[in-house]
């Protein structure tokens, strides 16, 4: 992905070089003419010029570009010159979502989805019949498991097949929240997906993202899919069911980042992937965890754990030690406030080239949202960690432990409290080229709009007695910042 | 180089560029203001900017909001690289939010112009090849189409609509998606 935006930008700069050579040729006579004109104010005649239509190309397409494909395809009848121009913009979008912002307040009815998904057809081919004067630098589609859809992978996989496109992005969504969707539903568009991957070898060959949505797949059709995609960077999965006691195996050369959300397997086995960056678990699904990273080495490790219990295996550090070497960033989310944070050490023994470690405490119980997770969500939870829903989480630091390369260390949710300052006591203690400790508040809850926690040190004497303290434990000084807001994790 | 005044001076003279309008007004400005533009960033290391740089596309009246603009994004890299590189410092330095928000206030100022100078604007920027202008200059263009009937668009931008009923026709048959 790197290399592609560094030949995009390179390719860009190309652009505007040509395209000043054409205004520095052309509009000599013009600027001139409007010097002279200037003093007489601007006269009817210039007034009346189209100035707009007589910028170059490239620059009306730089315009066009920043439009929605729907308001940037509407140009297309206001005289000749802007006919086809909406056609040529360097990144085309075509996205089911344009469609649906109509139903934002009302439900779609059957009749309204069908007319979207034929009016998703018939954007496609408009924008895809054509022949271009240059290729379609990068082309996203995102559209729906539905029949109709088959059209539209014929005519990207025709388009690929002709060179008419660098990069593509496909992206197939289910038609209802991943939450409404039946079992039938989710087999069905399981094998829509299988159809539509049979229909397009050369889009689904050459495509850097995927996401699918809410289907069934067997672990045969995913080894197939990892296989023919062989171009594919980025591959996002939500709410896939890929079985009861699967296994689902990942072995990709290409692969970059992986993002599991909501699916339904056994374990997960990243096989092999030897240049994945980026693992994002949205719901961590895999009981069996140090298997689950086994033979990968990461750099940046993302982990979302759902306010939901944390277990950590005494032998953890020694085992995950291969697969942590590397690891450089590690962000983990939405620890239960009730958790003690402790246990997030283990990476500091494991992971001897972590830079920067993100922590964020927070408790999604205060505010009831959990009672909003449906039955099947909250049954899928109990499972996974009834086993070890009697032991708590503990996990034992050696006290003398150091650490060399740690600098930053981010808390998200910090309060005033025993198990705060004790942890970050022992972080700044062994992390001893510690740089920089950001404390942060809680974040605001954005549905119901929760005030954050009366913990957090809010004023200025209160700040500085949690520097001070701070500073009190490192042998060398640290930078630290107490800010009230919500940063996103990295 | 020049063999009298201090070392302080020759480089102070020599970071200054002077940069002359189609209606041959000189402007002074330094070259971190200068390299905001690719163009003259190129010709400077090229070493062509003795005895000024020309620019035969650019009036005074655009040149001088030009190197307003550059100025001020000028500060703001400066701004940029010497804070850390840590991606941490960029984003919860107050400081720093607050000077781009400041930035984001000069930007919505600067582009309250009339139609003509937003089109010399662009051009400037494009022949100047300053990024950041440009960008902001199409995205004000863009913005004032946004919502807008093709009839209202010609009308706002004096686009005579040369096409034949007959033509229009057929293209608003094959782009009907974008009109429902």
């Amino acid at each position: 992905m790197a290399d592609l935006i560094r030949s995009e930008a390179v390719e860009e700069v190309t652009d505007t070089k040509v395209a000043i050579v054409e205004v520095f040729e052309q509009e000599i006579p013009t600027s001139t003419l409007e010097h002279h004109h200037e003093d007489l104010a601007s006269t009817q005649e210039l007034e009346q010029e189209d100035r707009l239509s007589s910028l170059p190309d490239d620059i009306l397409i730089s315009i066009l570009k920043r439009l929605k494909l729907l308001v940037a395809a509407r140009t297309s009848v206001l005289s000749r010159r802007w006919r086809d121009l909406f056609r040529f913009c360097p990144r085309i979008m075509i996205d089911v979502g344009y469609f649906h912002q109509k139903y934002k307040d009302c439900e779609p009815t059957h009749d309204d989805l069908a007319q979207i998904n034929a009016n998703m057809v018939k954007m496609t081919t408009t924008m895809l019949s054509q022949k271009r004067p240059c290729p379609i630098r990068l082309l996203m589609v995102r559209f729906s498991l539905v029949e109709e859809s088959i059209d539209i992978v014929r005519y990207v996989d025709n388009a690929m097949a002709n060179r008419e496109v660098v990069a593509l992005h496909f992206s197939m969504h289910s038609e209802f929240e991943h939450m409404d969707c039946t079992q039938d539903d989710k087999i069905n568009y399981g094998r829509r997906f299988m159809r539509f991957f049979d229909a397009g070898p050369r889009a689904f060959g050459g495509l850097s993202y995927l996401h699918i949505d809410c289907a069934v797949l067997s672990i045969n059709d995913m080894a197939n899919v990892l296989d023919k995609c062989n171009k594919m960077r980025k591959l996002s999965l939500h709410g896939c069911d890929f079985g009861f006691q699967s296994v689902l195996k990942i072995e990709h050369p290409q692969l970059i980042e992986l993002t599991l959300s909501y699916c339904k397997f056994e374990r997960v086995q990243l096989k092999c992937l030897p240049s994945l960056i980026r693992l994002t678990c949205n719901i961590w699904l895999a009981p069996e965890n140090h298997e689950f990273l086994s033979n990968v080495m990461i750099s940046e490790l993302d982990l979302d754990f759902s306010c939901q219990r944390i277990w950590i295996e005494p032998e953890a550090p020694k085992l995950a030690g291969r697969w942590l070497q590397n690891l450089q960033f590690l962000c983990l989310r939405r620890i239960h406030d009730e958790c003690d944070l402790d246990w997030t050490l283990f990476f500091l023994e494991a992971a001897p080239l972590l830079q920067k470690m993100h922590v964020e405490a927070w408790d999604h119980t205060i505010c009831g949202h959990e009672e909003d997770a449906t039955e099947e969500f909250k049954e899928l939870c109990q499972q996974l960690y009834e086993k070890k829903s009697d032991s708590s989480l503990t996990w034992e630091a050696p006290a003398d432990m150091k650490h060399y390369c740690l600098k930053e260390l981010i808390i998200n949710g910090y309060q005033i409290e025993e198990k705060f300052t004790r942890y970050i006591k022992r972080v700044v203690e062994a992390a001893v080229n510690l740089e920089l400790v950001i404390l942060l508040d809680k974040a605001w809850c954005q549905r119901c709009k929760l005030s954050p926690s009366v913990r957090y040190p809010r004023t200025e004497e209160e700040r500085l007695l949690t520097k001070k303290q701070i500073l009190e434990w490192s042998s060398r000084p640290i930078k630290i910042r107490i800010v009230e807001g919500v940063i996103q994790a990295h | 180089m020049a063999s009298a005044g201090s070392g302080d001076e020759k480089a102070a003279a020599a970071a200054m560029i002077t940069l002359i309008s189609s209606d041959n007004e000189k402007f002074e400005v330094t070259e971190a203001t200068a390299t905001l533009s690719q163009t003259i960033r190129h010709m400077i290391e090229d070493g062509c900017t003795d005895g000024g740089v020309p620019l035969p596309n650019v009036t005074s009246k655009i040149l001088a909001r030009v190197i307003e603009y550059c100025k001020k994004h000028a500060t703001a890299a400066a701004g940029e690289e010497g804070s850390s590189s840590s991606f941490s410092d960029a984003a919860f330095l107050e400081v720093d939010r607050a000077f781009l928000e400041e930035l984001e206030e000069f930007d919505d100022a600067f582009l309250e112009v009339d139609r003509a100078t937003l089109f010399d604007l662009i051009l400037a920027a494009n022949y100047l090849d300053i990024k950041g202008l440009l960008n902001l200059t199409c995205q004000k263009v863009a913005d004032s189409v946004k919502g807008k009937t093709p009839e209202q668009i010609r009308e706002m931008y004096n686009i005579v609509n040369d096409l034949t009923p007959e033509e229009e026709a057929e293209i608003r048959r094959e782009t009907q998606w974008a009109f429902e």
